[in-house]
C-alpha cells in the first residue's frame, strides 16, 4: 500500500466494535478456575446432545465433501444449515425439551411466515461460526473426538480430523437418524424440505438424545471415566450430592449462588457433607466467593460511571461520588470497625445485589458493595479447612487482574485507615484504573470497552454507553442438565 | 447529508505498510505501552525496525513514570526536545529504498490519539511512479534533520541513511499542497504569504484556544474582510466563551458534539484534530495539522517562545472543504449554551535540574541538564552515589560497564545540592540493543528450534532469535503476559465463560492476526522451553556439562602471565557476544527476576550455560571470559532461586532437585578452580561468590544435609573426576560455607541425627544431648558432622569444651541377660577425645577411650 490520500484533511477511523463484557477483566478468574474444576463443560453447553450432533456433522462432512471443499467456511455453511433443520424439526415435531437449543426464535419466525408446508434454509439463521453450536467445538475437542492438531507434530491441520473415538460416537448417532427421510433424501440436498419430512426428523433426533442409548455410553466415559477429567466426576459427585442428599431442586444460577456458598460453609450454614467431597464443595465455594467479589467492583464501577456527568480529574470524580454516596456509617472511622459486622445471610448479599441493579437508592450502592467486599473477606479470611484450593485466591496475579488473596492483603493494609481511603483505593486501583487497561487491551483486538475518555487528565463519560453489572453463570447448573440428559441422575 | 465515505485509520496507515526500513515519529504526549504494543510491534511485523521518536521532553519523563519498563532504548530510540513551550507535531515519516510516506496528523501517540478520539491527517507518499510529494518528504525530512540538531543527535545516522535510500530530488514546488512548519517562522506568516487576499470566509475547528483569543484576533485582523466561523465541541472545548462574548471575535459560533459519518457508538468521541480552512475567490486553502488556534501555536516561531509545530497547507475545491465540515453534527444550539472547559496541563519543569539523555555503550554517559549552576553536594544514580563532571550547561555521569549492568533502563537520579534534592527519571539507549534489534534478519524465523549442536552462523542466529522469544526482561515478559491474558481472556469470552445465564450468547470475534502468531510463538516458545528443561533436568541437571577446566582456556606462560589457548572471534561472534552479555544484564535485573516465572527463568538460564559450554570447551573462542562465566553464573543461579518464590499457581517441585545440583556443580567448579591455584583475590571473590549462592540457596531450598547425595549427582552429571576423588574435602568446604549453627538450629540439627525425642542443652560449656533409640548399635559412635557443627557453635556463639551424648535403649531387651541400657559419649572438644560408657541393666559400667579422633 503505497497511496497517497490528498484533498483535505481526512478524519481518523476509531470505530470499533463495541463491547461491555467484562470491564474491569475480573471475571476470567471465576472462569479459569471453574474451567480446571469443571472443565468440558461450560456455562453455553449445556446439552450433551450438540457433543453427538456435532461429531457426527464432522463425520458426514468428511464422508461427502472433497478435499478442496474441507474448508472452515463451507463447513460452516453445513453445519449451519444442519443445525436449521434439526431446530426447525423439532419445532415442528413440537417436542417438548428444548432448553439450551440456539436459534428457536428465529426458526419460529420461519415457521409463522411458511405458506407451502416446504422449508427452504434460511442463510440468515444465525450468523455466528457454527450457529448455536459453536461452543461444542471445543468440547469435542477436549474429548479427543475432532483433533485440531496432529497429536505428533503439534502441527495444527487446515481442517480438523475425526479420532477413531470420534468415529464410533458418530455411528452411534447416524444410526439413529439413517433411516429418516431427511437423512435420506435432504440433508445433502439443497431443495426445500416438506415439513413432514422434518416432523419425522424432529422426532428422532431430539436434543434429551431419548433412543440414543449408544452415544449416551461413549459420552459419559468420554466425560466422566477418564482419568484426565476426574475434576469433572467430583463436580458431578458433588450435584449427585446435591440432588439426592441436599434435595436441591433448583439448579439455576441464584439458587446456586445460596448452596455453594453458603450450604455447607464453616462460615455459612455449616450443614454437614460426605469427606469425599471437602475439596470440591470448598473450591465451588471460592468460585461463588469470587462471583460475589466481581459484582461489588462491578457495582462500584456503574455507581462511579452514573456520577461522572461532566468532565473530571480522576480525584474530582471520585470525591463527587463519595459526596453524592450515602453510608450508615462514618466513613473516617477505621475499616476494621465494621469488617465483623459485615457476616450476610444470602438474602441479604443478593437483595444489596438486586437493589444495585435495579438502581433503587444509588446512593447506597458504595456501601452496599464494600460490604458485600468485606462478607468475602470475612468467608475466607483465616479459613484453616483450605487445603491446596488456597491457590485460587492467587489466580487473576500473573494476569494483571484483582486475586482474592490481593482483596485480603488490602483489606489487611487499610484496616487501620479510614473506610473512605480503602473505598477511595478501590475505585481508582481496582475499578477506574483496571477499566483503562481492560478497554486498553481490548482495544489492541480491535474492539472497543471504553465507558470513558479521558481528556487533559479529565474523565468524560462516553454518551451512549450504560453499564449494567452482569451476573456470571455457574458451570454446575449446565453440568446438572447434561447428568440428566446422561441418564446419570 | 454528508456523503458517507469510510473513514481510514492513522494507525493502519503508518503500521500497515512493507518496505520502509525506517519510521521517524513525532509526538507531543505519548504512552508508552500503546506505542509499543500497538504500533512498534506492527512496524517490526512488517520491517520497519529502525525507529526514532521525538518528542516533548516532559512529556517523556511523564510517559516513563507510568511505564518504567518498556523497550525504550532497546527496541526504539528516542530524542527529547527540550524547550519552555511546547514540541507539539506529529508528523510521521517512513522510508524504504526509493519510497517514502509521510503523514502529517493531528494525534499524539497514544490509545486516545490513534483509537478513540476524532483526529485528523494526511498521507502523502513517494516512490518511483509517482513523485508529486517529493517536496513534501523533503521538507520532513530537512525538519527531522533540524530536530535532530535540536535534540541531542543520538539517532542522527537513521536521517542520513534515508537520504541514502531515497536519492530524492525535488521537483518544481506546487502551491496545492506544502508541508509548512514553525522551526524559521510563524505558521500564521506563512499562510499569510500564501493565501491569497482578499479572503470571504474562514472556517476553524480546533480544540484549544488560548485564553486571550490572541490568534483569533490576529487571524480576523490580518484577514478582516472575511467572516469567521467557529465549529466548537461542547464540554470539551478550551474556547473562552467569556471573552469571545465582550470582545466578539468571532462572527458565527456552531457548537457540535459529535460527528454524523460514524455510528452514535463513537460519534461523540473527543474532537482533537485542528483544521482551518480559508476561502478565497481563487480557492480554498486548508491548514491542518497540529496546530490549535493559540499564540504559541500560530503567531511564534519555534524556539522563539511559541510551540514547534507541524501542518500542511492544501489549496483545495469546496467539496473537499465541505466533505470535511459536513461531516461535524452541528446542534441548534447557540453559542450562550456552549460549555467549554479548562486547560489542566502541568508543563513547567518544577526544578532546576532535569535529565537529558543517557546511552550506553562501553560505558553509561548520563547527561543532566540544569537551569541555574548550583553547588552540587551528591549526585545519586539508581541509589549509589556517583562521580560526576561539569561541562557546558550540564553535569555528565560515566559510569563503567560492569556497573552499568546493574542500572535498568529506567532508574532513579537525585541531585543534592545547598538545601534542596531534586528527584527524577533517567533512561538511556542501549545502543548495542539498539543496533541488533534493528537488524532486519531479525525479523525472520523467530524461534522453531534451538539445536545446541548446530553449525556456527546457524547457532549464532537461533540462539539470538530463541533469547529473544523468550523475553529476557522484564518489559518483554509483561508485554507477553498481557498478550496471552488479553487473548485467553478473548477465548474465554468465546467460550461464553463471562457472560450470563440468560445473555445472548453468541459471540462472534476473531482474535487479530498478530495477537494469533504472538500466541502461537508463545507457545512454541514454551515448547522449546519445556523440551530444553527436561533433558537439562532429566538428565544433565543444570551442570556446566563438562569441568570447567580453567588451565584450558588459559595457560600461563612462564611469566605467569596468562595466554590464550583460543582462536578471536569473528564479527558476528562478537555481536553475538554483545548481544548475549546485554541480555544476561537484562535477565539479571531485579524488575524481572521479581516477576518471571521459575520455569521461564530456567529455560533462559539453559541457553546461557549451553552458549558457555559451546564457547569456552566445545568451539573455544575469545569471547566470554572465565571469570565473566563465573560470576553470571553465580548471578544467574542466584536469581534462578529467588524465582522459585513467584511461582503461586504452577508446581515447581520437580525443579528443585535440579536446581539445588545445579547450584551445587557451580559452587564446587569454582571450589576446584580455586585448588587449582589462583590469585588471592581471586580465591576471595570465587570464596564469596560461593557463599552467597549456597547461603541463598540453602534459605530457598534447603540443602544443608544432603550434601552427600547431592555431590553424588553432581559427579554423575559431569562424570567429575576431579571431585570424585574429593568428595569429603567437597563436602567438607561447602559444610565450611554455611558458617555456623545458633542454638535452635543446632537442636533441629541434633533431631535430624537423633530423632525428633533427642534434646538438646547447653550448661556451662557442657553440651547435652540426650537420646532415646530403638537400637543401640546404631549411635556407637557420635556423629562427626554433628561434632563439627558444635566446633562451629563453640567458635562463633558460646563456648563449648564437653558434648556428652546420652543414648537410652527404648526397650530393655529381654532375650539376653544383663542387657545394655544406656550409653554415655562423652567428647572433649579441646582434645578431640572420647570416651565411651556402656552401662548395663545390673549397673555395671564398662568404659573404654577411643584413640581415634572423634571428628
Amino acid at each position: 500500500m503505497n497511496i497517497s490520500l490528498t484533498a483535505g484533511p481526512k478524519l481518523n477511523r476509531i470505530e470499533k466494535r463495541f463491547t461491555a463484557r467484562d470491564p474491569l477483566g475480573i471475571e476470567g478468574v471465576a472462569a479459569s478456575i471453574s474451567a480446571e474444576i469443571c472443565p468440558v463443560v461450560t456455562i453455553v453447553t449445556p446439552r450433551a446432545f450438540y457433543w453427538a450432533f456435532f461429531t457426527w456433522l464432522y463425520y458426514d462432512y468428511y464422508k461427502h465433501s472433497e478435499k478442496k471443499d474441507r474448508t472452515k467456511n463451507k463447513f460452516d455453511d453445513y453445519v449451519k444449515r444442519q443445525d436449521y433443520y434439526f431446530v426447525l424439526a423439532n419445532i415442528l415435531a413440537d417436542t417438548p425439551d428444548r432448553s439450551g437449543m440456539a436459534g428457536v426464535r428465529k426458526a419460529e419466525q420461519a415457521i409463522s411466515k411458511n405458506v407451502n408446508g416446504k422449508y427452504l434454509y434460511d442463510k440468515d439463521y444465525l450468523s455466528a461460526m457454527y450457529g448455536g453450536m459453536q461452543y461444542y467445538n471445543a468440547g469435542c475437542i477436549a474429548m479427543n473426538y475432532i483433533l485440531d492438531r496432529n497429536p505428533a507434530t503439534d502441527e495444527p491441520y487446515t481442517f480438523p480430523k475425526l479420532h477413531k473415538s470420534g468415529e464410533e460416537l458418530a455411528l452411534a448417532f447416524e444410526s439413529i437418524i439413517k433411516d429418516t427421510e431427511y437423512y435420506k433424501q435432504y440433508r445433502l440436498s439443497s431443495d426445500a424440505v416438506p415439513e413432514s419430512v422434518l416432523v419425522e426428523y424432529g422426532k428422532a433426533a431430539n436434543i434429551g438424545l431419548k433412543g440414543f442409548d449408544k452415544c449416551k455410553e461413549l459420552l459419559r466415559t468420554s466425560l466422566f471415566e477418564t482419568k484426565k477429567r476426574s475434576k469433572l466426576s467430583e463436580s458431578a459427585a458433588y450435584v449427585k450430592h446435591l440432588k439426592n442428599v441436599v434435595k436441591v431442586q433448583d439448579f439455576g444460577t441464584a439458587n446456586l449462588r445460596y448452596v455453594l456458598f453458603d450450604y455447607f460453609s464453616p462460615r455459612g450454614e455449616h450443614h454437614g457433607f460426605n469427606d469425599e467431597l471437602g475439596i470440591i464443595i470448598r473450591q465451588w465455594e471460592i468460585v461463588v466467593g469470587r462471583h460475589y467479589f466481581t459484582i461489588s467492583l462491578g457495582l462500584i464501577f456503574q455507581y462511579l460511571l452514573n456520577q461522572l456527568t461532566v468532565p473530571m480529574t480522576i480525584d474530582e470524580w471520585v470525591t463527587e461520588a463519595f459526596n453524592n454516596a450515602r453510608f450508615s456509617f462514618d466513613v473516617h472511622k477505621n475499616l476494621s470497625s465494621i469488617i465483623s459486622e459485615c457476616i450476610y445471610a444470602h438474602d441479604v448479599r443478593e437483595s444489596y445485589i438486586g437493589d444495585a441493579r435495579k438502581q433503587v437508592a444509588p446512593e447506597n450502592t458504595l456501601e452496599n458493595a464494600l460490604r458485600l467486599i468485606l462478607s468475602v473477606y470475612n468467608r475466607f479470611s483465616e479459613r484453616d479447612d483450605f487445603g491446596e484450593e488456597k491457590k485460587y485466591f492467587y489466580y487473576g496475579e500473573d494476569t494483571g487482574s484483582v486475586s482474592l488473596n490481593m482483596m485480603m492483603e488490602q483489606v489487611q493494609r487499610h484496616a487501620d485507615g479510614s473506610i473512605l481511603s480503602f473505598l477511595q483505593y478501590i475505585a481508582k486501583n481496582w475499578v477506574i484504573d483496571r477499566h483503562y487497561l481492560t478497554s486498553f487491551e481490548k482495544m489492541l483486538q480491535e474492539r472497543d470497552g471504553f465507558f470513558f475518555e479521558i481528556i487533559d487528565d479529565r474523565y468524560k463519560a462516553r454518551s451512549g454507553k450504560k453499564y449494567d453489572v452482569g451476573i456470571q453463570g455457574i458451570r454446575l447448573s449446565q453440568l446438572h442438565q447434561i447428568m440428566i440428559d446422561l441418564d446419570i441422575i | 447529508m454528508a456523503e458517507k465515505k469510510e473513514r481510514i485509520s492513522i494507525r493502519e496507515e503508518l503500521t500497515q505498510s512493507k518496505g520502509y526500513d525506517i519510521a521517524l515519529l513525532t509526538t507531543f504526549n505519548f504512552e508508552i505501552e500503546y506505542f509499543e504494543r500497538a504500533i512498534l510491534n506492527r512496524l517490526y511485523a512488517c520491517g520497519t525496525r529502525k525507529v526514532s521518536l521525538f518528542l516533548d521532553a516532559k512529556e517523556l519523563s511523564k510517559a516513563i513514570q507510568k511505564t518504567r519498563v518498556s523497550g525504550l532504548g532497546r527496541r526504539y530510540a528516542v530524542n527529547p526536545i527540550i524547550m519552555n513551550a511546547t514540541f507539539h507535531p506529529k508528523i510521521s515519516l517512513l522510508a524504504g529504498k526509493g519510497r517514502a510516506k509521510v503523514i502529517v496528523s493531528s494525534a499524539n501517540i497514544k490509545t486516545s490519539g490513534y483509537e478513540i478520539n476524532h483526529e485528523i491527517f494526511n498521507v502523502f507518499s513517494y516512490d518511483e511512479n509517482d513523485q508529486r510529494y517529493a517536496d513534501i518528504i523533503l521538507d520532513a525530512l530537512e525538519f527531522f534533520e533540524k530536530l535532530d540538531q535540536l535534540s541531542f543527535g543520538q539517532d542522527s545516522g537513521l536521517i542520513k541513511e534515508i537520504r541514502q535510500l531515497l536519492r530524492i530530488q525535488s521537483v518544481s514546488r506546487s502551491n496545492d499542497v506544502r508541508l509548512i512548519h514553525n522551526l524559521n517562522l510563524p505558521i500564521l506568516e506563512q499562510v499569510i504569504s500564501v493565501v491569497d487576499k482578499p479572503v470571504d470566509s474562514i472556517m476553524i475547528v480546533v480544540p484549544y484556544y488560548d485564553q486571550h483569543l490572541s490568534a483569533l484576533k490576529e487571524i480576523k485582523k490580518e484577514f478582516n474582510s472575511s467572516e469567521l466561523q467557529l465549529y466548537i465541541q461542547n464540554q470539551t472545548s478550551t474556547f473562552p466563551v467569556e471573552i469571545n462574548a465582550v470582545e466578539q471575535v468571532a462572527d458565527k459560533i456552531f457548537v457540535f458534539e459529535g460527528f454524523r459519518d460514524v455510528t452514535a457508538n463513537a460519534s461523540d468521541n473527543f474532537y482533537h484534530g485542528k483544521v482551518f480552512s480559508f476561502q478565497t475567490q481563487d480557492g480554498i486553502y486548508m491548514l491542518y495539522g497540529s496546530a490549535n488556534c493559540t499564540k504559541s501555536a500560530l503567531l511564534l516561531a519555534g524556539g522563539n517562545g511559541g510551540n514547534i509545530e507541524c501542518t500542511i497547507l492544501e489549496k483545495c475545491n469546496a467539496s473537499s472543504r465541505d466533505a470535511f465540515f459536513k461531516t461535524i453534527d452541528v446542534l441548534d444550539r447557540d453559542e450562550k449554551h456552549i460549555e467549554s472547559r479548562k486547560m489542566s496541563y502541568e508543563d513547567e519543569w518544577d526544578g532546576c535540574f532535569f535529565y537529558k539523555y543517557g546511552e550506553f555503550a562501553d560505558e553509561l554517559i548520563i547527561h543532566i541538564g540544569y537551569t541555574a549552576k548550583k553547588q552540587i553536594k551528591k549526585v545519586v544514580v539508581n541509589g549509589a552515589e556517583t562521580n560526576y563532571r561539569h561541562a557546558q550547561d550540564e553535569i555528565i555521569i560515566a559510569i563503567e560497564s560492569e556497573l552499568a549492568a546493574s542500572i535498568p533502563p529506567v532508574f532513579d537520579i537525585s541531585v543534592l545540592y545547598e538545601e534542596n534534592e531534586e528527584r527524577f527519571f533517567g533512561w538511556y539507549i542501549s545502543r548495542y540493543e539498539l543496533i541488533h534489534n534493528r537488524l532486519s534478519e531479525a525479523t525472520k524465523n523467530i524461534v522453531i528450534r534451538f539445536d545446541p549442536d548446530a553449525d556456527s552462523k546457524r547457532y549464532l542466529g537461533d540462539t539470538m532469535n530463541l533469547l529473544k522469544a523468550y523475553g529476557t526482561c522484564a518489559a518483554d515478559l509483561l508485554e507477553q503476559q498481557k498478550t496471552i491474558a488479553g487473548i485467553d481472556r478473548l477465548k474465554s469470552e468465546m467460550n461464553g465463560d463471562s457472560v450470563e445465564e440468560d445473555d445472548d450468547y453468541i459471540v462472534d470475534y476473531e482474535i487479530v492476526d498478530e495477537y494469533s502468531a504472538q500466541y502461537r510463538q508463545y507457545h512454541e516458545v514454551r515448547r522449546v522451553r519445556n523440551e530444553l528443561i527436561s533433558s537439562f533436568c532429566g538428565e544433565k541437571y543444570l551442570s556446566m556439562p563438562t569441568r570447567f577446566e580453567h588451565e584450558r582456556i588459559t595457560k600461563k606462560t612462564g611469566g605467569g602471565k596468562k595466554e590464550s589457548a583460543t582462536r578471536h572471534p569473528t564479527t558476528a561472534e562478537q555481536r553475538f557476544y554483545r548481544f548475549i552479555k546485554a541480555h544476561i544484564k537484562r535477565t539479571c535485573e531485579s524488575d524481572f527476576v521479581e516477576r518471571v516465572d521459575t520455569r521461564n527463568y530456567l529455560g533462559v538460564v539453559i541457553v546461557y550455560l549451553v552458549i558457555f559450554k559451546r564457547y569456552l570447551y566445545e568451539e573455544p573462542v575469545d569471547l566470554f571470559s572465565p571469570e565473566f562465566v563465573i560470576t553470571a553464573r553465580v548471578d544467574l543461579l542466584r536469581n534462578l532461586l529467588l524465582t522459585l518464590n513467584n511461582n503461586q499457581q504452577e508446581s515447581i517441585d520437580d525443579l528443585i532437585r535440579p536446581i539445588q545440583i545445579g547450584a551445587i556443580d557451580a559452587i564446587t567448579d569454582n571450589w576446584k578452580l580455586m585448588l587449582d591455584g589462583i590469585e588471592e583475590s581471586e580465591r576471595y571473590r570465587y570464596n564469596s561468590l560461593n557463599r552467597d549462592l549456597l547461603l541463598k540457596l540453602e534459605s530457598i531450598a534447603s540443602v544443608r544435609y544432603q550434601l552427600d547425595p547431592i555431590i553424588e549427582k553432581v559427579c554423575e552429571g559431569k562424570n567429575a573426576k576431579h571431585i570424585e576423588n574429593d568428595k569429603r574435602a567437597c563436602v567438607d568446604y561447602l559444610s565450611g560455607l554455611f558458617g555456623f549453627m545458633d542454638d535452635n538450629l543446632l537442636k533441629q540439627y541434633v533431631q535430624k541425627i537423633y530423632g525428633n525425642s533427642a534434646t538438646l542443652s547447653i550448661d556451662n560449656k557442657v553440651v547435652k544431648i540426650q537420646v532415646f533409640a530403638d537400637n543401640l548399635n546404631d549411635y556407637r559412635r557420635p556423629n562427626a558432622d554433628l561434632l563439627k557443627e558444635i566446633n562451629h557453635y563453640s567458635h562463633n556463639v558460646q563456648r563449648v569444651s564437653t558434648v556428652k551424648i546420652v543414648i537410652s535403649a527404648k526397650e530393655v531387651r529381654t532375650d539376653i541377660s544383663n542387657p545394655e541400657i544406656r550409653i554415655i559419649q562423652t567428647i572433649d572438644l579441646f582434645y578431640r577425645k572420647l570416651q565411651v560408657q556402656s552401662v548395663r541393666q545390673n549397673g555395671k559400667i564398662d568404659i573404654f577411650n577411643d584413640k581415634r579422633s572423634a571428628f
